[in-house]
């Protein structure tokens, strides 16, 4: 490692600037400053995100799409709003293309029952990746159950990445859905969208993107990938949590059943006969989250008056920081080796069991994540029941991963030495 | 409280150098544990004397954290040549320690180096791994095949 410590480094973020926007990060936990690098279980809100929700409740709270007096006047227009900017945030072409959902898990969960299961039939398959998330392998295996349709898994090497010409191999004319991570939450591992759904849509298989690890990070734009659904969590990317988009190719949305049934998603009923609403409110059945969707377009617009190429800068040199200083450490072995990474760090440190790290690294103020992170059969691929993992957002600095390598180091000798 | 009251020393040996780390051979009783919020994984083994309905031996393996790990090394040592009877009743004595607001000299007694358990009672889920081992030697007992503590997997991404 080099003899640069973090505090020679000369800061191009104005990281303070940004941190005092996140009222949390001045707390501290076992009378030590909070250190969080947990960001990819859920990030922290600014004032910003907890202003615009707070304000919702208490100047303008009424249903929308609803009464004709000036608060569901002032409500709807609020939630249409926070449509509109996710809509430029994530670069769909129509606002009729965004649907809120309780978060990317229901986005997947959508996908699967009302576009895939009316389609499958057995002995047709899905293709994801031994990356994913448990929330985009379980709603793809009840829809097999359903239709008796077949999963097939793209494999990975053992840096963590999706070995294309494997993942192409499996497509063909019997594969009628593909699903893919953007970025592993596991192993931080940025899988290439773009050219595997170019691949799939070769053979015209539509392509599922989970993307709640990939806004936080990155500009993301479903133009650009051609992604033909793509999933958003707002908790991940500042936001409040239960709230979330699915990004829809409009012609898709148009032919697909509504998913769940309700107020809002309808234009007329009678016993005999429902006419359903134009999109988006065909899926948007039931009173939304209002409050969370205003609060998750503020996140949004945070996240731009930010400046998403300098957040993604920041965090690559924390990420190169932190990967540089964790090689260097005896006992410690990183699990996730990608060319092309987010800011997350898996690791394992020898003779020491996850868990009891964590509950060190608590000890000294210091947030981080361990266990399977919902991906178990990550987890199963290179053997381990688990992994620590640091996740940095841009509001971590360089002297909060000297001080997380100094609690890891302790932590190592306590439980091995 | 500081976190070497929750890892004392006796803990930690126990979790770096496990006491009847193995399979046993000629077991009469086995039962796997699973702690879901740990991913604590464990078989636990016993060599019982029917007639006497005594426990010859004791041994375990798997994978878990350091409070699971020593629990699990501690419990091997401590049930040995106990009836069952006696090892279900070293396993209630654990349990009313651990979930005592305060630690007073007659729950520690009896129980010898298992009181060193005592620092996870202010960790509700670490409690669930210290008794892991002991809830799958009573499954064990009972003929179940396995053992889970309660709670769930309640964070993601």
């Amino acid at each position: 490692m080099s003899d640069a410590t973090a505090t020679e480094r000369k800061p191009s973020f104005e990281v303070d600037r940004w941190r005092a926007d996140f009222p949390i990060l001045d707390r501290e936990v076992h009378g030590k400053p909070l250190i969080y690098l947990d960001n990819a279980a859920t990030a922290q809100r600014p004032e910003a995100v907890i202003r615009a929700t707070d304000e919702f409740y208490r100047r303008h709270n009424a249903n929308i799409h609803r009464g004709v007096h000036t608060l569901s006047e002032e409500a709807t227009e609020a939630f249409e709003q926070a449509r509109d900017t996710m809509r430029a945030f994530i670069g769909a072409v129509s606002r009729r293309e965004v649907i809120f959902t309780r978060g990317a898990t229901e986005g997947v969960n959508l996908v699967a029952q009302a576009y895939a299961r009316p389609r499958l039939k057995p002995g047709d398959e899905i293709v994801i990746t031994h990356l994913e998330h448990h929330s985009n392998i379980v709603p793809w295996q009840l829809v097999c159950e359903q239709t008796g349709a077949r999963l097939k898994v793209a494999p990975i090497n053992r840096r963590g990445e999706v070995i294309i010409e494997a993942y192409e191999k499996l497509l063909g004319p019997q594969v009628k859905m593909v699903g893919m991570i953007h970025v592993s939450n596991a192993l931080g591992t940025i899988n290439p969208v773009r050219e595997m759904i170019a691949a799939a849509h070769a053979q015209d298989i539509p392509v599922l993107v989970d993307g709640a690890q990939a806004t936080p990070h990155m500009k993301v734009d479903v133009a650009d990938l051609d992604c033909d659904f793509y999933c958003v969590a707002g908790h991940k990317m500042f936001g409040p949590t239960g709230i979330g988009v699915l990004y829809g190719r409009e012609s898709l949305l148009d032919a697909m059943p509504p998913w769940h049934g309700g107020g809002e998603m309808i234009k007329h009923v009678t016993f005999e006969e429902t006419i359903y609403n134009d999109l988006p409110g065909k899926f948007e059945a039931g009173t939304p989250n209002i409050a969370g969707a205003i609060g998750l377009g503020a996140a949004a617009r945070y996240m731009e008056a930010v400046g998403i190429r300098e957040i993604a800068d920041h965090e690559a040199a924390l990420l190169a920081y932190a990967t540089e200083r964790l090689e260097a450490m005896d006992g410690v072995e990183i699990i996730g080796t990608a060319a092309h990474k987010a800011s997350v760090i898996s690791l394992q440190v020898a003779g020491a069991h996850p868990h009891d790290i964590g509950t060190i690294l608590d000890h000294a103020g210091i947030a981080i994540r361990t266990g399977h992170h919902c991906a178990m059969p990550v987890m199963q691929f290179f053997e381990i029941p688990g992994t620590a993992r640091l996740s940095m957002a841009f509001y971590n600095t360089f002297e909060e991963i000297d001080r997380f390598v100094a609690a890891l180091e302790k932590a190592r000798q306590l439980l091995t030495a | 409280m500081s976190i070497s009251d929750l890892y004392r020393s006796a803990v930690l040996d126990h979790n770096r150098e496990p006491c009847n780390f193995k399979e046993l051979e000629g077991a009469t009783h086995e039962a796997r544990g699973l702690n879901a919020l740990c991913g604590d994984d464990l078989r636990v083994f016993l060599r019982i004397d029917a007639r006497s309905e005594r426990i010859l031996e004791a041994a375990f393996i798997g994978t878990a954290g350091a409070i699971t790990m020593a629990s699990a090394s501690m419990m091997t040592e401590a049930v040995r040549d106990r009836t069952i009877t006696e090892a279900l009743a070293l396993k209630e004595a654990l349990g009313c320690l651990l979930r005592a607001p305060e630690v007073t000299p007659e729950l520690a007694e009896g129980l010898g180096e298992l009181s060193a358990l005592e620092g996870v009672r202010r960790y509700p889920s670490r409690i669930r791994a210290a008794l892991l081992a002991w809830e799958t030697l009573a499954a064990a007992l009972e003929g179940e095949p396995i053992a889970t503590t309660e709670g769930r997997d309640s964070t993601h991404g």
